[in-house]
């Protein structure tokens, strides 16, 4: 399942929003029924980049913003049928990162390089 | 009048100092350092529960006291339970309503919920492996919405207490969803 990332204009200079197939995650939560949600405040969203060169795709490396590994609150909306959180290097609780993914045994790794994207790209 | 009042900041005191200066590291785990909040949605009147969070016991036989919703807001504790898994895919999930052995059978084929036993007085023994223990609580809103910043564990073990924290916020939203 594809996550969407949608950083604020201290990110981008604007309000792209980016769609990108995530990494690896195979760590994953219970079941949560549609219309619930899971959210962290402190997610380390530059984890991304492990598995999306995010820097070639929109020009910017969103690691290296001030602001965005730490204190990042990201919420996962379920849809309806439900789905689990799957964790990059951990259980969700604990994860650096998470997508949702309707099985609980979730996502493969993105190809490098040839990372879906949706969305303005910057201009380099 | 002045003595009651003293033996009641007596006892408050010792309540206050009592829960945070338990260890929060022993033999179910250390605290997270992620933090955020879960929410599940329901009806006018009724409950949701969260079963998403376990933990492991790498010690002997512990009994389990207690289990608080932090900073409650608009939300009540209705009931608690800790359950066996044998594998981080078994447990119980996220849902509205009170789990149930065929909710819990769909949601988590090998969950075993007649395993489970109510929180206070529970009795968990240690687990090897990939096995570990789910923790389930129940929580009804008393308004729309009902909020509570953490969810701790309170139990003892080797003659010691622990409280095991998780700072995760359990959210109860009376609707169709979050």
């Amino acid at each position: 399942m594809v996550n969407q990332v949608q950083p604020g204009a201290w990110v981008t200079g604007g309000s792209h929003a980016v769609t990108v197939i995530p990494p690896s995650a195979h760590k994953c939560s219970r079941r949560f029924h549609g219309g619930e949600t899971f959210s962290t405040e402190n997610e380390t969203a530059g984890t991304f980049t492990a598995g999306v060169d995010l820097k070639n795709e929109i020009g910017i490396s969103l690691s290296a913003q001030s602001g965005y590994n730490k204190d990042t609150a990201i919420t996962w909306k379920f849809p309806q049928g439900g789905g689990y959180l799957c964790g990059t290097n951990n259980y969700p609780s604990l994860a650096a990162w998470n997508v949702m993914d309707p099985s609980n045994v979730g996502n493969s790794p993105p190809v490098r390089g040839h990372s879906p994207v949706k969305g303005p790209r910057a201009s380099r | 009048m002045g003595g009651l009042a003293c033996g009641l900041a007596l006892l408050l005191t010792t309540a206050c100092t009592s829960s945070s200066t338990l260890p929060t590291s022993g033999p179910f785990g250390s605290t997270i350092p992620n933090s955020g909040m879960i929410c599940a949605h329901t009806r006018p009147g009724g409950t949701a529960y969260s079963g998403f969070e376990d933990f492991p016991n790498r010690g002997g036989k512990a009994i389990i006291d207690k289990v608080v919703l932090a900073h409650a807001r608009h939300l009540r504790l209705v009931a608690a339970w800790v359950l066996p898994i044998s594998n981080s895919r078994e447990g119980v999930g996220v849902g509205g309503g009170y789990p149930t052995a065929s909710s819990v059978a769909s949601d988590a084929p090998g969950t075993r919920w007649d395993l489970r036993q109510p929180i206070r007085g529970a009795v968990v023994r240690h687990t090897h492996g990939q096995e570990s223990i789910n923790l389930v609580i129940v929580a009804k809103p008393s308004g729309k919405v009902g909020t509570s910043t953490a969810v701790d564990l309170y139990y003892e073990a080797a003659g010691t207490r622990y409280l095991l924290h998780f700072p995760y916020g359990f959210t109860v939203r009376v609707g169709r969803t979050c």
